[in-house]
């Protein structure tokens, strides 16, 4: 008997309009299908209001669609409250910004923390978690320290660390290079390449402008307009190696093919 | 290239609504300290000029050296002997009751004033607008200013029912006229014949007053000069200071206490345009770093910020000139209505203009200078450099400098000069707003937040100083609130004492003018009546070892005085001093007083009035509020003074009798006589307590405008706040902070800032209470203990976490407003 798993995250007929000002409605999104399996990186690129963050928000159950329905991890949030969706980013979601949004006041550590501290459980758990998890990421050292006292890499994968934290059901980052210089920038990448897919738990979705970054997913959705107008898996070859991004040059002359 | 004044006046114009809280209370800095010099030089003046617009008739005004008193009408005399002079003019002033004929109640209080009646010549040449005619000599006839006679009612022609030694007098209206050309003067005056008040005051031969005319070529400045040392000893030229006898301590005090507030205001501007320009200079941190890394000099930028500042500094302070103007118009009205004086025409002078625009533009710049400082070192690449957090340093200094000036403050209780005091206090204002901020440090240490939302509030506050600046106001605010508090509970205790003892007779009986009538007569046929005792009131001065001071002179009689009232005895009691005084030459007198005068029981002192002295024999003291400088002697004594009548009635019920209707009683068989008042001594404690009611809810009013204006402070800066942490306050949404939690995590900043500002204010402000307390009774010279008044400290601590809590709400709706895409959003 095989196993079917379900998708981990699932849109359909999916619609996200806005009012522009001028009393028209403005097509943010249009997404007939789009699912992500579980253990699944997705990368999704597109020009400048192609609709990447309007589809981040959506999955991330920051904004409701107009129409259509969205499940993640299992769950209907399509038709969530606010309360709903509150608790539901709380026990399923991580997000990575591309500015960090490290709580400057907080340690490394209650940074990494932050969804059990927010979620009021208190104890030494998460304490010893977030140390286990800071050691898989190298900021042991840095655990109680300040991030005003840390580089621009060291803060986002404290921000890696507080989005893979208690492993939510999706991972969703935001040009999560998008502020790195190169070398932080492979080892962030890697650090949520690695943390994706162990044991089916989490899955991703990236949004991002960068070619080089997208190479580190499953799979790439190029958008524009709001709809979906190319895919490119990149699992055929194979996951990437450590320290390499061997899609790279496949994923550059996909860019250049789908004018991106 | 542009010049720094366009580019601070472009800056300006761009960030303006960052500066809106600061200017506000630059605005309002500028207006008090403004409107404050204005109104006391304004009132000081009017009093100055009021010296010689009198003498419309003469050049010279002389007044007896004892104020208050007359002087025999031969030393008058006297003055036409000496050169220079062409004529003296004597008056007699005496403070009474008017009513018009046919009317009850006790009347307005006048002062009719006698002037020789071979003037009115004199009088007409200066265009009075007269109608009907001048009075006569020695006819019951009045001239009455305008205003006065709308006021009562009269016309030319009327009948005026006037309160006088011998009961009463009843004059005819013989005109009426414009009193403005006499000056402030003959403000609330009633002209009669000087021989006529004579007789109708008792006060045959005597005057209050001589203007001098001069001969033609001689000066007023000069003739001062060169002979005011040749007057008879009874008389002194009448100057400034002497005028404003009256009304200096009540300017005194209330300047005193709106330069504290104006200082205060001044101080929280400070703070508040700190944390604007800072707020300010982060916002253009980006800007400034581009700028200085395409070649622009760290001076180049702070200049602009510098004129920046000056420009907002100086437009807040022109708008806080004309804002002043309109705080002077309303004190001039209060102490013109407290002081029975008219209005002072309101004159701004170069120097008091200079004063506020300086002292706005330097608390303003004060306030810029960090931000300034820091621009001057912006570092060129700012923009991938990490953002420096806004963290605590330096706490062991401020926590030094803030013990230090605490203990500067507290030592100045034990030193003698004002101004010292007047230091101590500012800078125990000042160790409240330094220690405040570490107190909050301290309070956030503590282990006993329980929800996240607490622990990440205090963790961020024991981190970050971006409120401290908060703080500091509040702790300030506070313990300008407590030390007002305090201040005003010493005076209301210290008159509460003197009021349940002095005036504890069932019923206490007053007149505006001493009458020789035999009142006690009348007293004696109503049956409810068990005891009465009569005292007389007048002025004097009391000499000891070369020093003197001018003082009222209260005439009883200790068979009968002490037995229907007692004094809070300071030194002395009940037992022996009533007894000294029955014995004779014996005196009794204010603490306040023996001790400025170093007086101790036993000593002998002298009492000097009308040209006539007496020695006697200090045998207790008490503490006067309620009457000032107030001696008590014995009747038979002062009449050796020419101290004569009675204007006072102490009556003891019989057991069982209704005290109010013995009142209702007495009312009646004295209601013919206008000025005198009947009053319970439970309608009078009442009457006191409403009169200290008002003063306690004015220094409320005072404490619960300054938490106002810290509150709107603070809101603008939980704002900015608000708005700083936009994107932090978006990614605790995102990961599943509650709208209820963002709410909580900026109102639980503002009760710990509440909390720590009142653990300051209220230590700092008892000490603060205790000098300010010192403060005001050496303004009103008698001897205050400060109480500690745990009620109204709950008062402040309840209204302060209520203000800050309404303060966050704005901000704390806007906070958790925030929608988690904000983020999402980048710069």
């Amino acid at each position: 008997m095989s196993i079917v798993h379900l998708p981990a995250i699932c849109l359909k007929n999916v619609r996200r309009q806005y009012d522009d000002g001028a009393g028209n409605k403005k097509t943010a999104l249009d997404i007939a299908e789009l699912k992500i399996q579980p253990g699944e990186l997705v990368a999704v690129i597109g020009p400048s209001g192609s609709g990447k963050s309007t589809l981040l928000q959506l999955v991330g159950g920051l904004d409701s669609p107009t129409a259509g329905s969205i499940d993640v991890a299992g769950l209907r949030i399509s038709g969530m409250d606010e309360k709903q969706k509150t608790i539901f980013r709380r026990e399923n979601v991580g997000f990575i910004f591309q500015a960090f949004h490290l709580v400057p006041s907080m340690t490394v550590v209650e940074n990494a923390a932050l969804s059990s501290i927010v979620a009021g459980q208190g104890g030494f758990h998460w304490r010893a978690d977030a140390l286990v998890l800071l050691d898989q990421l190298g900021l042991l050292e840095y655990a109680d320290r300040f991030p005003d006292q840390l580089s621009g890499g060291q803060r986002q994968r404290v921000a890696v660390a507080r989005a893979l934290f208690g492993a939510p059901s999706v991972v969703l980052a935001d040009e999560p290079t998008g502020s790195l210089d190169s070398g932080n920038r492979d080892i962030v990448l890697r650090l949520i390449r690695d943390a994706i897919g162990v044991g089916l738990r989490t899955s991703g979705l990236i949004v991002t402008h960068d070619p080089y970054a997208a190479s580190y997913a499953d799979r790439i959705i190029a958008l524009r307009d709001g709809k979906i107008v190319g895919q490119l898996d990149l699992t055929l070859n194979g996951p990437p190696q450590e320290g390499e991004s061997h899609h790279d040059e496949r994923v550059r002359s996909w860019f250049a093919a789908t004018s991106l | 290239m542009m010049s720094a004044f366009a580019r601070g006046l472009r800056q300006l114009r761009f960030d303006f609504p960052r500066y809106g809280v600061a200017a506000v209370a630059l605005v309002f800095g500028v207006a008090l300290i403004f409107g404050t010099v204005l109104t006391s030089k304004s009132i000081n003046d009017q009093l100055s000029q009021g010296v010689g617009s009198l003498s419309g008739i003469g050049d010279v005004a002389v007044v007896p050296a004892i104020p208050g008193t007359t002087v025999p009408e031969s030393a008058g005399r006297a003055v036409a002997d000496l050169p220079g002079v062409a004529t003296p003019i004597p008056t007699l002033a005496r403070n009474t009751s008017v009513r018009p004929t046919g009317t009850d109640g006790a009347g307005h209080p006048l002062t009719i004033t006698g002037y020789p009646t071979t003037f009115n010549t004199e009088l007409q040449r200066m265009r009075p607008e007269l109608r009907g005619g001048l009075p006569a000599a020695n006819k019951p006839e009045a001239l009455v200013p305008s205003d006065v006679a709308s006021r009562l009612g009269v016309d030319v022609g009327d009948w005026l029912v006037v309160a006088s030694s011998g009961g009463t007098t009843q004059l005819r209206v013989a005109g009426v006229f414009n009193g403005r050309i006499l000056g402030p003067l003959a403000y609330d005056n009633i002209f009669v014949d000087l021989a006529y008040a004579q007789t109708m005051f008792n006060q045959q031969g005597q005057v209050s007053r001589a203007d001098i005319q001069l001969v033609a070529g001689h000066s007023a400045e000069r003739w001062q000069s060169e002979y005011s040392s040749s007057l008879p000893p009874q008389f002194k030229v009448q100057d400034t200071s002497a005028l404003s006898s009256s009304l200096g301590p009540l300017i005194a005090v209330v300047s005193l206490i709106l330069m504290i507030a104006s200082c205060t205001v001044l101080g929280i501007s400070v703070l508040l345009s700190a944390t604007a320009f800072q707020s300010v200079v982060n916002a253009r941190r980006l800007s400034y770093g581009v700028m200085r890394a395409v070649g622009a000099r760290g001076s180049w930028l702070a200049g602009a910020v510098l004129c920046e500042a000056l420009m907002l500094t100086f437009a807040c302070s022109l708008l806080g000139l004309g804002l002043g103007f309109g705080v002077s118009w309303v004190l001039n009205q209060g102490l013109s209505s407290i002081g029975n004086i008219p209005p002072a025409a309101v004159a701004a002078e170069l120097w008091q203009v200079l004063l506020a625009i300086l002292s706005g533009v330097a608390a303003g710049c004060a306030g810029a200078v960090r931000a300034i400082i820091k621009v001057l070192r912006q570092a060129p690449l700012t923009a991938i450099s990490p953002e420096a957090a806004d963290r605590r340093s330096g706490q062991r200094l401020h926590a030094a400098v803030g013990v230090t000036l605490l203990a500067l403050g507290a030592a100045s209780y034990w030193l003698d000069p004002v101004i010292v005091k007047l230091v101590g206090f500012v800078l125990s204002l000042a160790a409240a707003g330094l220690l405040a901020p570490l107190i909050l440090e301290a309070t956030a240490t503590l282990e006993i937040f329980k929800r996240w939302t607490a622990k990440a509030a205090a963790q961020r506050l024991r981190k970050h100083a971006s409120l401290d600046s908060t703080t500091a106001i509040m702790g300030i605010v506070v313990c300008l609130g407590a030390a007002l508090v305090i201040g005003v509970g010493s005076v209301r205790s210290a008159m509460m004492e003197q009021i349940a003892r002095q005036f504890g007779a069932d019923i206490q009986i007053s007149s505006t003018t001493p009458i020789t009538e035999k009142l006690d007569e009348r007293l004696e046929s109503i049956e409810m009546i068990g005891k009465v005792s009569d005292t007389v009131w007048d002025r004097g001065a009391l000499q000891f070892q070369g020093t003197s001071s001018n003082v009222a002179i209260l005439a009883v009689d200790p068979n009968s005085y002490f037995a229907t009232a007692q004094l809070p005895w300071r030194r002395g009691s009940d037992g022996t001093a009533p007894v000294a005084l029955e014995k004779g030459g014996a005196v009794i007198i204010p603490e306040a007083l023996a001790a400025s005068h170093d007086i101790s029981l036993g000593d002998t002192i002298r009492l000097d009035r009308a040209g006539k002295t007496l020695s006697l024999r200090l045998v207790g003291t008490y503490a006067s509020l309620a009457t000032g400088n107030q001696v008590v002697m014995s009747r038979d004594e002062a009449a050796e003074l020419g101290i004569s009548g009675s204007n006072g009635w102490n009556v003891e019920a019989r057991p069982g009798v209704d005290v109010t209707a013995l009142r209702n009683t007495i009312a009646d068989s004295v209601a013919d006589i206008p000025g005198v008042s009947v009053i319970t001594a439970a309608k009078m404690k009442e009457r006191a307590e409403s009169e200290l009611g008002s003063y306690t809810g004015a220094a409320f009013g005072i404490v619960v405008l300054a938490l106002s204006l810290g509150a709107v402070s603070a809101a603008g800066l939980f704002s900015v706040g608000v708005a700083r942490r936009e994107k932090e306050f978006g990614m605790l949404r995102a990961i599943g902070a509650t709208r209820g939690d963002i709410m909580r995590l900026v109102t639980l900043d503002a009760i710990l800032i509440g909390i720590a500002a009142l653990a300051s204010g209220l230590l700092v402000g008892q000490f603060a209470g205790w000098v300010l307390t010192q403060l005001v009774a050496g303004a009103l010279g008698v001897a205050l203990s400060p109480p500690v008044p745990v009620l109204a400290f709950g008062g402040i601590a309840i209204v302060t976490l209520a203000a800050l809590s309404l303060a966050a709400i704005g901000p704390g709706r806007r906070a958790a407003r925030i929608q988690p895409v904000a983020a999402l959003k980048t710069d």
